[in-house]
């Protein structure tokens, strides 16, 4: 009997000790894979980073050169200069802020100062600035004059101007982008929807545009760490809103957000 | 020595800018394309003693862009590959470039090496 017992305690040691291996390879496979995403992580951040950083250092050693100079410096390229140091550490702070809220979602630590606010206005801030932006896109906005929600005024500007970047940044041969704002007092909604008629995306990287670090055109260079899509529907998806892509037949993308309105419920005209 | 001309083939606006005034600031003839299409039609007419040439570009990219440049007819410039890939030095030698310029970099080290390379 004593043996029987033993022999069962045995293979029970045995059936608990290889559970524990597979948990164990479990843990590393996960470990190994968190790793990889790290480095991948910050592969393609110091790649973005380093090309900002290269054009700030340059500009600045190079008017420091002509400020040596016994004949001073051209005020023409002065004003380049500074210009590009302007424009490259706007990019920069950018870039670090995307790398920011990538952290903060990570951990959880991502929060939403919500107040009421003006859809329209935000959606009409953003158009403002990215027309002074380009002069090859169209700009048109169909909006109420006014539309309230419970929201994270910032937040939400931040995503209107990414979706809005992406249709600058995708339709490179210029064209129309068209912002249209509704809201639905029954249900409490308000959406919002951009439409470009750019490159629109390849239908094998339409399941994906969400994902972090993935981009649509990776074979055209067009830069950014694909971060854009991936924080903004998180800040959609906690305001309890969706965001959800749709690519018209006749070509481009339309993004299109809903967020409920909250307490106020479209209490605006 | 004749003046030495430099082509400059980066898709990225400011970094073109930067090589531009710098070089041309330095004393070279400067052309600048913003992606390898253009860059190799320039090439034909600029007769460049040294290419600068960025990776990561839309179109035809800077592999691409070396391939076809070698491909061609008449007497080849030096290529210098700019870039902010980690093991940019790895690269450039894959992919037979004379020289390597590693973002961010100090305007000592591209003049240092356009002088080296842009001799003819």
């Amino acid at each position: 009997m004593a043996g029987r017992a033993t022999s069962r305690s045995g293979r029970g040691r045995k059936a608990d000790l290889s559970a524990d291996n597979e948990r164990l390879r479990a843990e590393i496979a996960e470990r190994r894979r968190a790793e990889a995403l790290r480095d991948e992580f910050l592969s393609i951040a110091a790649h973005e980073l380093k090309t900002p950083l290269t054009s700030l250092r340059g500009f600045a050693q190079l008017l420091m050169r002509q400020l040596d100079r016994d004949e001073g410096l051209d005020p023409v390229r002065l004003r380049q200069g500074l210009s590009a140091i302007d424009q490259q550490s706007a990019k920069l702070a950018r870039l670090v802020n995307q790398l920011l809220d990538v952290s903060r979602i990570d951990a959880g630590r991502l929060e939403l100062d919500r107040k009421v606010a003006d859809v329209v206005g935000v959606v009409e801030d953003v158009v403002a600035t990215a027309r002074v932006n380009t002069f090859r896109h169209e700009f048109t906005v169909r909006a109420p004059s006014g539309a309230l929600a419970l929201v994270d005024p910032l937040r939400l500007e931040q995503v209107v101007r990414n979706l809005v970047d992406n249709a600058i940044r995708y339709s490179p041969d210029g064209g129309p982008i068209t912002i249209e704002v509704e809201k639905s007092r029954e249900a409490g909604v308000v959406t919002i929807a951009v439409s470009d008629r750019g490159l629109g995306v390849p239908p094998e990287h339409q399941g994906r545009i969400f994902d972090r670090f993935h981009q649509a055109h990776p074979e055209r260079g067009m830069g950014g760490m694909g971060l854009g899509l991936y924080i903004s529907r998180q800040i959609v998806e906690m305001h309890g809103g969706s965001i959800e892509p749709e690519f018209p037949e006749a070509g481009g993308t339309r993004m299109v957000v809903r967020l409920p309105t909250g307490a106020p419920a479209g209490n605006s005209e | 020595m004749s003046v030495r001309r430099v082509l400059v083939v980066d898709d990225d606006e400011t970094t073109g800018e930067l090589l531009e005034a710098t070089l041309l600031d330095a004393g070279y003839d400067v052309a600048v394309a913003a992606g390898g299409a253009a860059g190799l039609e320039l090439a034909e007419r600029f007769k460049p003693h040294l290419v600068l040439l960025d990776l990561r570009m839309p179109g035809l990219d800077g592999r691409a862009f070396l391939e076809a440049y070698r491909r061609g007819r008449g007497r080849k410039a030096a290529v210098a590959v700019v870039t902010a890939v980690r093991d940019g030095a790895a690269v450039a030698a894959r992919l037979g470039a004379q020289g390597v310029l590693e973002k961010p970099f100090d305007l000592s080290e591209l003049l240092n090496l356009v002088a080296r390379l842009a001799r003819g």
